[in-house]
């Protein structure tokens, strides 16, 4: 109960030396920039400008989401380190377990707060269009909430075993195997070759499904999904991130710290 | 206070690189209430050693132990400690006082109790008109004092400093110096380590030395002092004489007319009476004293 205390504070720490530094700015920036790239776009496009201020509104917040995960998360504990200040907070009575879990805490809700600013954005964008607002274009903005979460544990359990050029690489690789994986076990090649579809298929598996929070062609297209569907992508996301945790769990508290 | 008890530390950070010995078997004992400087040369392995009491990493084999007065549980040690890293960046968008809240919720305070202590402490380190400025608009000298300040925060009974001295003017030396001396005097442990041998011999009651990953000496300032004393007195008589005796070891013109005379210890009273008896004057006499960092970097060994 009391490492829950000592999560609750660095996280609220950690979130308010983020949202004091120029992050937030450039997000802020990010919208604005998105909300006329929109209207210009929306000014070439015959019938359906408000599905054309959706899909780069979608857009632009994953991309964003991505970045703010990768560039954050690579230094999130190798900075405490580098700067001393992880000794600080560990010489206190703070497990190294509640440090690691208040600092992705810190960091998911800002990237919740990034989502939240640019979905702001894209909302007042397409109702100025005409356009209207389903509950499946919410999902789809959590659903970018709780992919960035998982990339940023993907990224910051890569910090804590590698160097930061590795982690990089290894983020961009597993972010982009992650959303590739569904498409490649479908295409003709893999097919035809049962040995390479299970070798893919079983990839499936080592790899977080980042394609699974991609839920946008149904948002503009075709305007339904079960519900069944949406708890499932709920339920991987929260198995995925458990076992995550408790695999940095494991390191961090192994880890050197020199 | 703790104890490290046969501490070996071997670093091997690569296959083909031969491991590093960073501390062989290393033993000593801080005690209760005192003010120990824990002194090396750089990369004599002083930081290695704090970072294991502090358990941030393991030691190859060894152990240490924390006196009950600390704490049963590692959370309420953990509670009684206060330690400063070695120049360490803290949080630059924070304010003193945003930083000062983290670290003392961290150590179980509310922040209504961190409040309430932040000025009179900001005052003491002459901090009070910069604590609700952000962090990275601070000098080196301001970084190093809400470090230290955070460190005192929780009112911990052992507080452990790497380096603390460094990096700072003389008149910031002085200042953090007064206020280590001052945590003593109310009966605090204060262990810290430095190369600066001047610093512990200035303020420590006793000393840690460690050469090369390895025990040099440890215990206490004066003895070691006493023992390493040598028996040269120094006799100072105006210059314009031509006082001679075969019992003067070595004579020297200081200038400002003034000459030395140095005589081992046996023959002092002697030479005394022959001076006295041809009728010159003695401006001073003393016996020659060797300074703390003399017997460490010349001799390399207590």
């Amino acid at each position: 109960m009391l490492q829950l205390v000592k999560t609750w504070i660095v996280a609220r720490y950690t979130f308010r030396e983020m949202i004091k530094s120029k992050i937030l700015w450039n997000v802020v920036l990010l919208g604005i920039v998105i909300a006329i790239i929109t209207f210009v776009a929306a000014e070439f496009t015959f019938g359906v400008p408000h599905r054309v201020a959706l899909d780069l509104g979608l857009g632009s917040l994953s991309v964003s989401s991505y970045g703010i995960a990768i560039l954050i998360g690579i230094g999130l504990i190798k900075k405490e380190e580098e700067s001393r200040t992880i000794y600080l907070i560990i010489s206190r009575p703070v497990s190294r377990v509640s440090f690691l879990a208040g600092k992705l805490l810190g960091v998911s809700s800002f990237l919740v707060l990034n989502i939240l600013i640019l979905s702001l954005v894209t909302i007042l964008v397409v109702k100025t269009m005409g356009g209207e607002i389903s509950s499946l274009v919410l999902f789809a903005m959590l659903f970018s909430c709780l992919e960035a979460t998982l990339l940023l544990l993907v990224v910051v359990l890569l910090s804590l075993i590698a160097n930061t050029a590795i982690s990089l690489m290894g983020s961009l690789l597993v972010l982009i195997t992650g959303h590739a994986i569904a498409e490649t076990s479908k295409i003709l090649f893999v097919t035809t070759k049962p040995w390479l579809k299970t070798v893919v298929d079983s990839m499936n598996f080592v790899f977080p499904a980042f394609h699974r929070f991609n839920i946008k062609d149904y948002v503009l297209y075709q305007n339904t999904i079960e519900g069944s569907q949406l708890l499932m992508v709920v339920g991987y996301w929260f198995a995925y991130m458990m076992g995550l945790f408790f695999l940095a769990a494991i390191i961090i508290n192994k880890k050197n710290m020199d | 206070m703790f104890n490290l008890n046969n501490i070996t530390k071997v670093f091997k950070s690569d296959l083909l690189v031969d491991p590093f010995v960073a501390l062989n078997n290393v033993s000593f004992g801080v005690p209760e209430g005192a003010m120990v400087g824990f002194l090396g040369a750089n990369g004599a392995g002083k930081t290695t050693s704090l970072k294991i009491v502090l358990d941030f990493i393991r030691p190859t084999s060894g152990e240490v132990s924390f006196s009950p007065t600390l704490g049963t549980s590692r959370e309420e040690v953990r509670r009684n400690i206060g330690f400063l890293p070695e120049r360490p960046y803290f949080y630059q968008h924070l304010t003193g006082t945003e930083f000062a809240c983290f670290m003392g919720e961290l150590s179980g305070l509310t922040r209504k109790d961190v409040l309430a202590k932040i000025l009179p402490l900001a005052k003491r380190f002459r901090l009070d008109h910069a604590i609700n400025r952000e962090l990275r608009t601070y000098s080196k000298g301001m970084l190093q004092r809400i470090g230290f300040l955070v460190t005192l925060l929780h009112e911990p009974k052992l507080i452990l400093l790497d380096e603390p001295l460094s990096g700072l003017d003389p008149v910031g030396r002085k200042e953090l110096k007064d206020i280590m001396a001052e945590i003593k005097r109310e009966g605090r442990t204060v262990f810290f380590s430095t190369h600066i041998v001047s610093d512990v011999e200035e303020i420590c009651d006793r000393v840690v030395f460690l050469n090369k990953g390895e025990l040099s000496y440890d215990g206490p300032v004066k003895p070691l002092l006493d023992k390493h004393m040598t028996q040269i007195w120094r006799i100072l008589i105006p210059d314009m004489t031509n006082f001679s005796s075969s019992f003067v070891a070595n004579r020297r013109n200081l200038g400002a007319g003034i000459e030395q005379l140095e005589v081992e210890s046996a023959h002092k009273d002697l030479v005394v009476k022959q001076i006295v008896s041809e009728g010159i004057s003695i401006i001073g006499i003393e016996q020659e004293k060797i300074r703390l960092e003399e017997i460490f970097y010349k001799t390399g060994k207590a």
